[in-house]
């Protein structure tokens, strides 16, 4: 209706899978369940402008927002703003009613689930696929020679160093660029409190060695904001000779600082992501200490500021850098964001952008939040990773989803198709 | 030998406290936040949120107090539920267990079934039978068990496409299926421990076969198939018994590497995935099962020791 008011109509004959009717009421129950800080929903930063939900019939609601946010509407397609019945809303209860295409048949903690299509389904027409078997596979090699062996017709999360022997041996390898890693900061304590170390270490970064080592070379570089055009992402470059003169400036010219590189042995291709950063680190003078406990130690530590740097992935809840860009630089007790970063100017910028209705005040806005990362380093990205699916040339149908939406690629089986 | 049952349980009892009590402090202690792990790295949650989800796991109470009541939900069969599932810890268990119980047992089989007669071979005819014992066993020894499992995957199931690569279909579902599925584990399980029997039984049988008991039973013109059969082998059979005791406590350990490597349903995957997302209950939970079966384990060996030397009834 306008940037603040957003009309819906639902689908007619939306129902969940107990059969009892999808209506408007269970969208507004969701949304603000979900806008509530207390239960730590991941769709928060968008749902959190609702300022009301007004209901006009079962399949009709008008929502208000407090300000501007033209991310929201991505915020609502995120899988995580799913829409369930008002008695799952509960962390306590298991959500396993929902109104989608395949529904939970049995579930064997650990081991694996299989999902039967659900005829209730407004489409269940397109619908091809009757059952899906689901292993989980916690190791990748194990995943790999599952399919290999004919065990499984489809494997997500392909580790790169597969992608060549899968493709060689007639398996489909389907992957997308998405999610981002960067080297972060803590800024509160320590060298790269000085924003000049920090530009150092933009500067010091071989983004292609890096992806070699970690990715087999399965990824892109990054010296900026990924998918912010090019006033965003060309805000560094590898030049290690301008990251020595600036760790010059911050009073290093005879050797840079010591630090504390933490890393995790869970994530390989982190903790080589991170060898390779220490590397880079140390060809222009810091001296540096590396350290790779399990996942959960590291993400203690990393939300302590237990660390000087640190390498993470991330990945956009939206693709507006608008709408995704805050959480990386606004304090939050969070592992893939720099300990203790914050920035009014960038916050300010950022949140101009998100609520500006016209395109070039928009531009603006971001441009200056681009040139403060450019100089304030919150983060300095490394490269984006391939992730990549495998699967049989019985398969058919699959799509790869772009962007930070890569990952719910398997969320979207509608069309797949599967033969003999 | 009612005594000495009831010395070894009890002793079984304590020893099964000692370890609880162990990895209850043991977990607490190694860092990593569950309510962290539980809200998950990219989501939209707060300190106040981390706040509440350590509230309702109970992790915000004094260690002693957590402690005391944790060991009263053991006591009373209760062992919690799990952080990440909300599921009875008691429940997963016993889902996963009979998986690895039958990896274990099918493995120990085999290893018998391979170890004892190879052994007993070697032992009895000595010279170049002997000599290809040690030289098999020697490398059934050295290479590490991941080993072997990777190979067997590649050859069995990549390759040659005979058995899956991982996964266990319950064998209610599916006889043959399971069987087939258990087949790769199990051998690959066995293949150390049925080397550590075969040497085992063969060093016992030399020692037996040398004793004068022995040629007095030959001398009465018993032939020597039925002394070795009958009383040789028979007396042979204590260190192995123990031995074998032994190293089935151990596949618990060495299961851990074989889940992994064959995606094999058992109770170490559960323990694996608890301790990577620092759920507490689970970790305790499986731990304690795993040392109770150990424990259990070696009681039935002492029993059958006692029962095949009655000296060691007496000590």
């Amino acid at each position: 209706m306008d940037s603040l008011t957003y009309k819906f109509m639902l689908h007619d004959g939306l129902t969940y899978h107990d059969g009892t009717p999808l209506v408007a009421d269970d969208v507004r129950a969701a949304l603000l369940w979900y806008a509530d800080p207390a239960n730590s929903a991941r769709s928060y930063p968008g749902v959190r402008f609702i300022k009301d939900i007004a209901i006009a019939s079962d399949t009709e609601f008008t929502i208000t927002l407090n300000s501007v946010n033209l991310s929201f509407l991505e915020y609502l397609a995120d899988p995580s703003a799913f829409i369930v019945p008002q008695n799952q809303l509960s962390a306590d209860v298991e959500a396993t009613n929902g109104a989608g295409p395949f529904k939970l048949e049995s579930w064997d903690e650990g081991v694996g689930l299989v999902l039967t299509k659900f005829d209730g389904f407004y489409g269940a027409d397109d619908v091809t696929l009757d059952r899906i078997d689901v292993s989980f596979y916690s190791d990748a090699t194990a995943r790999v020679n599952a399919l290999l062996s004919g065990d499984v017709d489809f494997i997500d999360y392909v580790p790169w160093e597969s992608y060549d022997q899968l493709e060689a041996s007639g398996f489909v390898v389907h992957g997308e660029v998405g999610v981002f890693q960067s080297a972060i900061f803590n800024v509160e304590t320590g060298p790269f409190a000085d924003p000049k170390l920090r530009l150092a270490v933009a500067y010091a970064l071989n983004r292609e060695n890096a992806t070699a080592a970690a990715f087999f070379g399965h990824g892109t570089s990054l010296f900026g904001v990924p998918g912010s055009g090019p006033t965003g992402e060309n805000l560094w470059e590898y030049n290690p000779e301008r990251a020595k003169e600036l760790l010059a400036e911050a009073g290093y010219a005879n050797g840079g600082p010591k630090v504390h590189l933490l890393s995790n042995s869970t994530y390989v291709f982190l903790r080589d992501l991170a060898l390779s950063v220490q590397a880079d680190l140390e060809a222009v003078g810091f001296e540096v200490e590396f350290t790779s406990p399990d996942w959960p130690t590291f993400t203690e530590e990393a939300v302590a500021g237990k660390y000087d740097v640190t390498v993470q992935g991330n990945v956009g809840n939206v693709q507006d850098p608008a709408g995704w860009l805050p959480r990386l630089v606004q304090p939050r007790p969070e592992a893939n964001k720099s300990f203790g970063y914050s920035n009014a100017d960038l916050d300010a910028a950022l949140a101009e952008a998100l609520a500006a209705e016209d395109a070039g005040a928009r531009q603006a806005a971001l441009d200056r939040a681009y040139k403060l990362i450019g100089e304030d380093v919150p983060f300095a990205t490394i490269n984006q990773r391939m992730q990549a699916y495998a699967y049989t040339d019985r398969v058919s149908g699959f799509e790869v989803m772009l962007g930070f939406t890569q990952p719910y690629s398997v969320n979207n089986l509608i069309n797949v198709t599967i033969t003999g | 030998m009612v005594s000495f049952l009831i010395r070894r349980i009890a002793t079984a009892i304590v020893l099964a406290w000692v370890v609880l009590t162990l990895i209850f402090f043991a977990i607490h202690t190694v860092p990593g936040d569950p309510a962290y792990q539980l809200a998950g790295g990219d989501s939209g949650f707060t300190e106040e949120g981390l706040q509440q989800i350590r509230e309702s796991l109970g992790l915000d109470r004094p260690l002693g107090e957590q402690y005391a009541n944790y060991l009263l939900g053991v006591l009373g069969g209760d062992l919690g539920e799990s952080f990440a599932t909300g599921q009875p810890v008691a429940q997963s268990i016993l889902r996963r267990l009979p998986a690895t119980l039958q990896l274990i047992a099918a493995a120990a089989v085999l290893a018998i079934a391979a170890g004892i007669p190879f052994g007993a071979w070697a032992g009895r005819r000595r010279g170049m039978a002997d000599a290809l014992m040690t030289s098999v066993t020697s490398v059934a020894l050295a290479v590490p068990v991941y080993v072997v499992g990777a190979l067997a995957v590649l050859l069995f199931s990549v390759t040659w496409r005979l058995l899956p690569a991982g996964g266990l279909t319950p064998f209610a579902e599916d006889p043959m299926g399971f069987l087939r599925g258990l087949l790769l584990p199990a051998v690959t399980l066995s293949l150390a421990f049925s080397a550590v029997v075969a040497r085992m039984t063969r060093t016992a049988v030399i020692e037996t076969s040398d004793r004068d008991w022995v040629r007095t039973a030959t001398s009465f013109g018993l032939t020597r198939r039925r002394v070795f059969n009958r009383y040789v082998l028979r007396n042979s059979m204590n260190p192995v018994v123990t031995v074998v005791g032994l190293e089935i406590g151990s596949f618990l350990g060495a299961s851990v590497i074989i889940e992994r490597v064959f995606n094999y349903p058992g109770i170490s995957t559960l323990l694996i995935d608890g301790v990577s997302a620092r759920d507490y209950p689970v970790v305790q939970g499986v731990v304690i099962v795993i040392a109770v079966l150990f424990i259990l384990i070696n009681l039935v060996v002492d029993i059958l020791y006692g029962i095949l030397d009655p000296r060691a009834r007496i000590r």
